[in-house]
């Protein structure tokens, strides 16, 4: 329409690497899937790049920069929408994945089209008491006991709280082993600054990463708070680990959990280098 | 639910209809900062709203996005249409007849990995992912459609119920994936614009009749149904004359509306 003239936020556009259908469906697989590990996201872009004939080395180091600068077009696109694709780890094995997140402070609007209000009211009633708990983990019974604390909303069932807890876990939000649930790495992604605001003086920060901390490791002594991956790395060569804290030191009384495996990322790193990276892409 | 490689309909939002110099206007009169972020607040509204499959209203749109600059809509839509196609790869489809002041989105990326999978057997994963359910609604619609196609774009309810049943799928019965099998149809299918559910006139007992709804036109080709069909009772499409036929003026109307 030769009436609209280019305006500034198109001519801004042309600033940037431009997306391809490579880029789109890549971003249309987040957007379906909402998280994926590190494992898969290195498929996805191969696939990507095969469907669409963009050149994809056949080494998977040498593919990590492509893949970085990949997501990063994508993420400097989609940022005006307040969505970004990044990293979250595991606090139960470190294990890194890659999740699309919603960053406005409307929070939870991506929840918001998936989910009735009941539902959400239920799921912020579920944070609250994984907050609340030892091990960030709470059993199921208490959860299904949560129907008769919603208030405002329109009740739920106990078979309709099952049916979301379900619901939930198949959507990557919750995980539930052994009759415990506790928060997926989705949910502390896209809810960590959540968290963090509405129940500040309940929750730490781990000491190592600097990011919300509910499973880890706390000093017996001074309270410090370190994720079992951010310890396992601290103390990897340490025979006597000791709490970083400045003023602290105790020995650390725990075990440390050594993993047995090199942790699947899409970055390269050296081991000195791991505490000081900072996590996002 | 299936994409194919349908063009895209030409029913972009008809500029015609409304004064282009006083949505110009409208827009221009709000500051660089506003344009950019009502137009950001109304693609991710755009993209919330279309997961409920239903059609997005104007009133809906101005109500909660635009608010009091609603007359600058149009400008607004052209703008959001593009941000939608050339950084999501969906299409905003404006509907006609009776949805006529709605939008759709349409997924114009052919998210069909198998090619690639196939050439590869580390890769097993597909892009974009359904749920077992979402699968066996897809087949059921696809079966549906199908047809509804081959019988002429239209078809009884008995006539439907008779061959749902023959392939075990009974309204009279609670089925194991779909549950209720005539809400699925009627309701659920109609609401999200798959199908088409109306009375026919002067009937009693009251007789309903069948059609594809405006989101199975812009989503799938008749080719695809014929394709499919010919598939199944292993012949070729042109065996169909009468369908054959069909699907052949729809792909003549689609060059015609990319070429011009």
């Amino acid at each position: 329409m030769s009436f609209l003239k280019p305006t500034l936020i198109e001519s801004e556009f042309k600033i940037m690497t431009q997306m391809n259908d490579g880029h789109r469906l890549f971003l249309q697989s987040f957007m379906s899937r909402g998280i994926l590990n590190a494992k898969e996201v290195k498929q996805l872009f191969k696939i990507c790049c095969l469907k669409y004939k963009i050149p994809h080395p056949e080494n998977e180091r040498e593919a990590q920069a492509p893949l970085l600068e990949f997501v990063r077009t994508i993420n400097n696109h989609i940022e005006p929408f307040h969505m970004q694709i990044r990293k979250g780890v595991s606090e139960d094995d470190g294990s890194s994945s890659y999740g699309l997140v919603c960053t406005s402070e409307s929070t939870i609007t991506k929840l918001a089209s998936d989910y009735t209000p009941s539902e959400l009211e239920f799921f912020k009633k579920l944070i609250e008491i994984i907050v609340a708990s030892d091990n960030a983990e709470v059993g199921s019974t208490e959860t299904l006991n949560l129907v008769s604390r919603l208030e405002n909303v329109k009740k739920l069932s106990k078979d309709d709280a099952e049916d979301l807890l379900s619901r939930l876990e198949t959507n990557k939000w919750i995980k539930m082993t052994h009759g415990k649930i506790s928060l997926a790495t989705r949910s502390l992604l896209e809810l960590d600054q959540y968290i963090l605001e509405i129940y500040q003086d309940d929750v730490e920060k781990c000491n190592i990463c600097k990011k919300l901390c509910l499973k880890g490791q706390t000093c017996p002594s001074c309270g410090t708070k370190l994720h079992f991956h951010c310890a396992s790395k601290l103390f990897e060569k340490e025979e006597n680990p000791k709490c970083p804290k400045q003023g602290c030191k105790k020995a650390w009384p725990y075990e440390i959990r050594r993993t047995p495996r090199k942790e699947e990322t899409i970055y390269s790193r050296t081991p000195e280098k791991s505490q000081k990276r900072k996590a996002d892409v | 639910m299936p994409r194919t490689n349908k063009q895209p309909d030409n029913d972009r939002i008809p500029s015609s209809q409304v004064s282009a110099t006083q949505a110009e206007k409208a827009h221009s009169s709000m500051d660089r900062g506003e344009q950019e972020k009502k137009l950001h607040d109304l693609v991710q509204f755009l993209l919330i709203m279309d997961q409920k499959k239903l059609p997005i209203k104007k009133l809906d749109i101005n109500k909660q996005v635009l608010k009091e600059h609603s007359k600058a809509l149009p400008v607004m839509m052209k703008l959001a249409e593009e941000k939608l196609r050339k950084i999501f790869g969906i299409e905003l489809v404006s509907l006609e007849d009776k949805q006529k002041g709605t939008y759709i989105l349409v997924n114009t990326l052919d998210t069909d990995v198998d090619e690639q999978l196939e050439s590869d057997p580390n890769l097993t994963l597909t892009p974009v992912d359904w749920s077992d359910e979402n699968h066996a609604k897809t087949g059921l619609l696809m079966v549906v459609l199908s047809a509804i196609f081959m019988n002429g774009e239209v078809m009884v309810d008995s006539q439907l119920y008779h061959m749902l049943r023959k392939l075990k799928v009974d309204q009279d019965v609670t089925h194991p994936v779909f549950g209720d099998v005539k809400k699925q149809l009627t309701v659920e299918f109609v609401r999200q614009g798959y199908l088409e559910y109306t009375r026919q006139p002067n009937t009693d007992p009251p007789v309903f009749e069948f059609r594809w709804g405006f989101r199975a036109k812009k989503e799938i080709t008749k080719r695809n149904c014929l394709d499919f069909v010919s598939q199944l009772y292993e012949k070729n499409p042109e065996e169909w004359v009468s369908q054959y036929q069909v699907v052949v003026e729809e792909e003549g109307e689609e060059e015609e509306s990319s070429a011009s």
